[in-house]
């Protein structure tokens, strides 16, 4: 296939939603990675170990045993970080420059989590080197990076999974199987918020004032694009999981308009990303008032998904089950027999307004005894599981990464709408 | 023989119908007489439904006096006749206390909620709620209304023997079991395991006491004790037979949260109820009247 005839072709499959991920396949990969087994060992290294670089740290060591993966080294340019991290994994290797890093013998992927404007190069680099590579969200700072990194993905065919733990999240999984079994209907809007109360600020060695542009860099334009790729990066990338499909235009508005102190991304922004077949994703994020926290809303015409919250509704209530005593009756009368009807104990169901409160997307979700308490099941484990086996078969969950690349471009597509005041769309040479 | 059976949803539970030697294409046409019976009872009585007339009432009496309709009155009419017969037990008007929180940490500052801050005006079918914390919920009522509603539109089409659950905890039949002289029930205390067996013949019960809840196994209540306002803990059942659901639904709340001295005034105002409870130290339900 040409390379044009090539991308009209991922074009059209991916706006008739054919090229999307499957949820089912995720998952069958997740089940099948916790079932055990000897697995061969999967060599890995932390590259970026600030704040999430020691919690995936965390996750590599809580899977070593049952996994059979080990934590080789860590590579980060600031001290601080790394004696944090080293109490972590006392006698870990330590690199200060991920370059030497990938000449280690034996290494088999590196996690990044770099500020947002060095997640590239690493990224890159390992790719051209043989190496698998899992890098944070969003993916680059720019759209220019976001593509070269994806290029070098599908040039070397090494495995490229960007951080986006909800395709991983149990709840999210069922969450997307009632929406593309149609069971909440027709979806045409999806709505999406985050909001926090605080300055998003970390502290500065008050010493060292010259570090606050490394240590707050999602403050500034040189390094992030603030709301949209720390944290609106992630229900763009659920929203386009939903809709099977790309946005088609973007519009958006942004300001600074509560911490003016001399931070240079926007505190509150507002975004509808529209798709070709006239649904609407809504999105809106700010940090001086948490009152409604984080959440996205999917909108069919029969029912209603809350993914953050886990909960499910439905426009007219479904059939419900009949209890056990009343199965009970019905038989009896079917066959002429005449039976106590019984009532009560385990049948007995709750009276609260259900409807109202919704129901549970997933109902339970046991965590094997060997799980870390500290991790509350959100899917950062096992993506790093799948990680693991996607260097194991030598080859990346099939979708799971188009998914992701147009998330982040979409994400920056996000910011320069905002900047722009313009409706904006993806220019097509960024079509992969 | 030939059974027709429907369920739904509805006032945040399932309604069963059971009625024996009725085909299914009648059983279809009455099923949704009977849903839509119950669907308008409860955009009357829903306390959850936004564009209710229990709804419209706490959002818009707290502040003046409003007029309602006939149907309403009439829940109204009963509302009051059955606080003032269960001595204050029965109490249809702590939505702030069972719905908007159900943080008892404002005890202390009830003084006075409830219904006795409901001035209700029968005359002019007006109402004005004097404190801003007081709202109706129909939560103890709702389900022995609509199921009454039901009986009189079974009736209506002849027929002559049904039994309906409406969440299990409120049952109504209608005549006889078509194999036998009444219906035979059985309710078990889901602690205790204690098993209490009553015959139906045109009786209604209600069961009040301890639900599950949704997730898991931990039980809780849904019953305020009108008197100091906390929820009932105690895992106790009560069951009450009558010839009516929606008496035997008020009468098994107010006993559930009544005092001794209301417990008295019950007894003594419902001769002809037949009420039993259980906590759950005890092995058998006992007949308190
Ligand atoms: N998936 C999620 O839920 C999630 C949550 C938080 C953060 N993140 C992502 O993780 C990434 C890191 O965020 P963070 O909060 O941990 O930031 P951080 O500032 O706490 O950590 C970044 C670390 O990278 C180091 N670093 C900077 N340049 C480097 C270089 N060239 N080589 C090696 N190390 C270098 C820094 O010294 C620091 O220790 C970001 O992309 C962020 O979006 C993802």
């Amino acid at each position: 296939m040409s390379e044009l005839s090539r991308r009209n072709f991922l074009k059209n499959g991916l706006l008739a939603g054919t090229v999307m991920l499957s949820p089912a396949a995720l998952l069958n990969t997740k089940l099948s990675a916790q079932t055990g087994g000897k697995k061969e060992k999967v060599r890995l290294a932390v590259v970026g170990a600030g704040s999430r670089g020691q919690y995936l740290m965390q996750c590599v060591l809580a899977l070593q045993e049952h996994e059979n993966m080990e934590l080789v080294a860590i590579c980060d340019v600031y001290e601080p970080s790394i004696q944090s991290a080293l109490l972590l994994a006392p006698g870990v290797k330590v690199f200060r420059d991920y370059r030497a890093l990938l000449e280690m013998k034996d290494l088999d992927g590196i996690i990044v989590a770099t500020p947002l404007h060095e997640h590239a190069a690493p990224t890159i680099d390992a790719l051209n080197n043989g190496i698998h590579v899992f890098c944070e969200k969003a993916m680059a700072l720019t759209l220019e990076d976001t593509y070269a990194m994806a290029e070098a993905h599908l040039r070397t065919g090494n495995v490229l999974q960007i951080g986006h733990q909800r395709l991983f999240d149990p709840r999210f999984l069922k969450g997307m199987n009632y929406v593309h079994s149609g069971e909440i209907g027709k979806v045409t809007q999806m709505r999406a918020f985050w909001h926090r109360h605080n300055n998003w600020r970390r502290p500065v060695p008050s010493d060292q004032p010259e570090l606050e542009r490394f240590i707050n860099w999602r403050l500034y334009r040189d390094y992030s694009l603030g709301l949209m790729t720390e944290l609106a990066s992630h229900h763009i990338q659920v929203a386009n999981w939903v809709k099977k499909a790309l946005p088609k235009v973007v519009r958006g508005a942004g300001s600074i308009s509560y911490w003016k102190d001399g931070r240079e991304v926007e505190d509150n922004v507002a975004l509808i990303y529209s798709y070709e077949d006239g649904t609407q994703f809504i999105y809106d994020s700010m940090i001086q008032n948490r009152k409604y926290g984080l959440e996205i809303q999917v909108l069919g015409d029969k029912g209603t998904l809350e993914l953050e919250n886990n909960r499910k509704f439905y426009e007219e209530p479904p059939v419900p089950p009949k209890p056990p005593g009343i199965v009970q009756l019905i038989q009896d009368l079917e066959s002429n027999v005449f039976g106590k009807i019984p009532l009560g104990s385990s049948s007995w169901e709750p009276e609260l307004a259900i409807q109202e409160r919704g129901y549970p997307i997933l109902a339970n979700n046991p965590r094997p005894d060997w799980w870390p308490a500290w991790e509350w099941r959100d899917g950062s484990l096992e993506q790093v599981i799948g990680f693991a086996d996607a260097i194991r078969e030598g080859k990346a969950i099939p979708g799971m990464f188009e998914q992701c690349y147009y998330g982040s471009i979409w994400t920056i597509l996000g910011q320069m709408a905002i900047d722009s005041g313009q409706a904006v769309t993806m220019p097509d040479k960024y079509l992969i | 023989m030939e059974v027709f059976h429907h369920t739904f949803f509805a006032m945040g539970t399932r309604l069963n119908v059971v009625i024996p030697r009725l085909t299914n294409a009648n059983g279809l046409l009455l099923a949704d007489e009977i849903e839509k019976v119950v669907k308008s009872e409860e955009n009357r009585l829903s306390c959850f439904m936004v564009d209710s007339d229990v709804s419209f009432i706490n959002s818009n009496a707290i502040i003046k006096p409003v007029s309602v309709t006939d149907e309403m009155s009439e829940v109204l009419n009963l509302s009051q006749k059955f606080n003032t017969e269960t001595s204050g037990a029965f109490d249809p008007a702590l939505y702030f206390y069972t719905q908007a929180t159900r943080d008892e940490s404002y005890i202390d500052e009830q003084g006075s909620l409830g219904w006795k801050d409901v001035l209700w005006n029968p005359l002019e079918k007006q109402l004005f709620i004097k404190n801003p914390r007081t709202g109706l919920d129909y939560g103890g009522f709702g389900k022995g209304w609509a199921l009454e509603k039901i009986l009189k539109l079974l009736k209506k089409h002849k027929v002559d023997s049904a039994f309906i659950s409406f969440g299990e905890s409120s049952i109504s039949v209608i005549g006889e079991h078509p194999l036998g002289k009444s219906w035979p029930l059985s309710i078990t205390h889901p602690q205790s395991g204690a098993l209490l067996e009553l015959e139906l013949n045109g009786q209604s019960v209600s069961v009040s006491g301890l639900k599950r809840s949704e997730n898991n196994d931990n039980l809780k209540s849904h019953v305020i004790r009108s008197v100091d306002f906390t929820s009932i803990k105690d895992h106790n059942i009560v069951v009450v037979s009558t010839d009516s659901p929606m008496i035997s639904e008020v009468l098994s709340t107010a006993i559930t949260s009544a005092n001794e001295l209301q417990i008295k005034t019950i007894k003594m105002n419902f001769p002809k109820a037949k009420i039993y409870q259980c906590r759950q130290d005890m092995l058998e339900f006992e007949r308190i009247n």
